[in-house]
């Protein structure tokens, strides 16, 4: 793997080999650099925008980088009025708290059972599972809005928080199973001697060995219940209920054409953890994506 | 035990053959109870449904296979072009993020210093969330305060209009979804990490050039990869709703009303559960079709290490 395939040939048919690999490595990283710049774009504007006053963020030209650093935009941003920016952090945090518990303990239980108990149907329920994937979730997305409304589940957190505790996904089950089945069967056959329980060697031989991939699941979990939208838009209404997406989206239709810096600014606090999510555990988002090889 | 007493012809199942089933179906009793509860009978229900004429507020009245005629005949219902628009996006923008994220994926492949920080970079954009995602780019694009205009005009280029224009708004969705190219990119890289080094050095014994090694080499070996995305994506741009929904709300003029985003309307804000469920229905019957196609084609142009 010392060189890019496409151009390695090329240059090693090539007699002043030498230079082109450099002219090659200007103009790579010239691209690099360039695309780097069209990448962080949209991430630098938003942290420069709210970081303006009011009257430089509607400047013409723009600028990208802020004459001064207006930090009170945060704090304003925060209280401002018609909003509850406190409330819709603890109600997100709330509903990510108990779908990625619901997801982690459902899927790793219905895993193993997938991974390493040999039982009729086993083959029926993994393919229905995984068929699921093909599943939009509009095909039932209505009849279960229309069983929330009738058992009062609107503007509850229960249709966001209780599904997941089902199975946990397919591609969750999918991943873990995965996992389990490279475990070696050595580890459990000495411990079923000893007299443990496969509920026993679940928690205590699998959950550690596959830490990884446990965590992997916690973070696409985190990430994707974090960032929902639709779920939250179609199921609460009251503004006290509201999750961060519904209420940088609700000041977006009350105040974001005139007070753009601070949309930037919440939608920045919004960005905050995933940033730092992604950063603590960047190796586990690397795995996580080429083990199931989807696009999440 | 009584199944192992008594029964000459038929093979006694052993007594761990009963408690493997009974701990099997304990260890996923969450997903069996979850695939009836949330996905079994909510289908049976939405397939009733789609046969009905249901106002939320009053009891549905069956009408038929109405539904599914009107959507094809009512050009108001907007079905037809609703459906127009996620093809036209799915179509464009599906190909393009797969060309992007290998294009990306080859460049990032290459061994120089600081790869590590171009990865990362390149896959920044997908870990914003969509919402805040979708407002920056709505700011940047702003037509007349925006920084992408002001760029333009520094370069003596007129200004676009973007997702205020009728020709412009799908266009720069379809634009904005290559800023999402992390996730594919990642498996395209891992693919490429996975080829095997003698395959080039075989070919390149053979005499083939850079061009002839990718086609030959390069792309067969991550046609499952690309096989997968493509599958994935069509099916992922049927969801497609966010960024219609907070930055054009289906306009200009209907030019970015998604499929999905129509059934939003007619479900939440019309009310038309009826007419929605057919819409929810048709709108799998679609994915499924293409599915097929997808197989059938990949059949032909997939290569797989391992043939069954």
């Amino acid at each position: 793997m010392s060189q890019a395939p496409t151009l390695s040939a090329h240059n090693a048919a090539n007699s002043a080999r030498h230079r082109n690999t450099r002219i090659r490595t200007i103009i790579l990283y010239a691209v690099l650099i360039l695309f780097a710049g069209v990448f962080l774009l949209p991430l630098i504007w938003m942290v420069g925008t709210s970081f303006k006053t009011n009257d430089e963020a509607y400047m013409w030209p723009p600028v990208i980088i802020p004459s001064i650093l207006r930090w009170q935009n945060y704090p304003e941003a925060w209280t401002y009025q018609n909003t509850m920016f406190a409330k819709w952090t603890l109600n997100t945090l709330t509903i990510t708290f108990w779908v990625v518990l619901g997801i982690l303990l459902s899927s790793t239980l219905v895993a193993y059972g997938f991974a390493r108990i040999k039982f009729p149907g086993r083959n029926f329920w993994f393919i229905f599972t995984i068929a699921t994937i093909m599943l939009p979730p509009q095909v039932t997305m209505i009849p279960l809005y229309i069983f929330y409304f009738r058992i009062n589940w609107l503007d509850t957190f229960n249709p966001l928080t209780i599904p997941p505790w089902f199975g946990g996904g397919a591609l969750n089950i999918f991943l873990l199973r995965q996992f389990f089945m490279s475990i070696p069967t050595e580890l459990e056959d000495a411990a079923y001697i000893d007299g443990a329980t496969r509920f026993q060697i679940l928690w205590r031989i699998f959950m550690p060995l596959s830490l990884p991939a446990v965590l992997t699941v916690a973070i696409f979990s985190f990430q994707s219940v974090w960032n929902d939208f639709y779920g939250p838009l179609i199921y609460l209404r009251s503004i006290e209920n509201f999750t961060l997406a519904l209420g940088i989206n609700q000041f977006k239709g009350l105040y974001g054409d005139t007070q753009i810096q601070y949309m930037m600014a919440v939608s920045f606090l919004m960005t905050i953890p995933m940033i730092i999510v992604f950063f603590i555990a960047q190796r586990f988002f690397i795995r996580g994506i080429t083990l199931t090889g989807v696009n999440r | 035990m009584a199944s192992t007493t008594g029964k000459i012809s038929k093979p006694a199942r052993s007594r761990s053959f009963w408690r493997d089933t009974r701990d099997g179906y304990l260890f996923i009793a969450p997903v069996v109870l979850g695939l009836l509860i949330w996905t079994t009978f909510p289908m049976i229900a939405s397939l009733i449904l789609s046969f009905t004429d249901y106002p939320i507020l009053k009891s549905p009245k069956w009408v038929g296979v109405q539904n599914y005629v009107d959507m094809f005949s009512i050009p108001t219902l907007r079905v037809m072009q609703s459906l127009g628009v996620t093809l036209t996006f799915a179509l464009t923008s599906v190909p393009l993020t797969l060309i992007a994220a290998l294009g990306a994926a080859l460049l990032l492949n290459q061994k120089l210093r600081g790869m590590n920080f171009f990865r990362t970079t390149f896959y920044l954009p997908t870990i914003v969330p969509a919402l805040a995602s979708a407002f920056v780019w709505g700011w940047l694009l702003n037509p007349q305060f925006g920084l992408v205009n002001s760029i333009l005009t520094k370069f003596g280029l007129p200004k676009g209009e973007f997702f205020t224009g009728t020709s412009s708004a799908l266009p720069t969705l379809i634009f904005l979804s290559l800023w999402g190219i992390g996730p594919t990119m990642v498996v395209f890289l891992a693919g490429l990490q996975s080829i095997p080094e003698s395959l080039y050095e075989a070919g390149k014994i053979d005499g083939a050039n850079g061009a002839q090694l990718f086609w030959n080499i390069t792309l067969p070996q991550l046609s499952p990869t690309i096989f997968y995305n493509l599958l994935t994506g069509i099916i992922g741009a049927f969801q497609y709703f966010l960024s219609a929904f907070v930055l054009t709300n289906g306009g200009p003029v209907f030019a970015t009303f998604f499929y999905n985003l129509n059934l939003y309307e007619k479900a939440f804000k019309w009310q038309q559960m009826g007419l929605a469920s057919a819409m929810a229905w048709v709108m799998f019957a679609i994915i499924l079709v293409l599915t097929l196609i997808l197989f059938k084609f990949s059949d032909a142009l997939v290569y797989y290490e391992v043939k069954k």
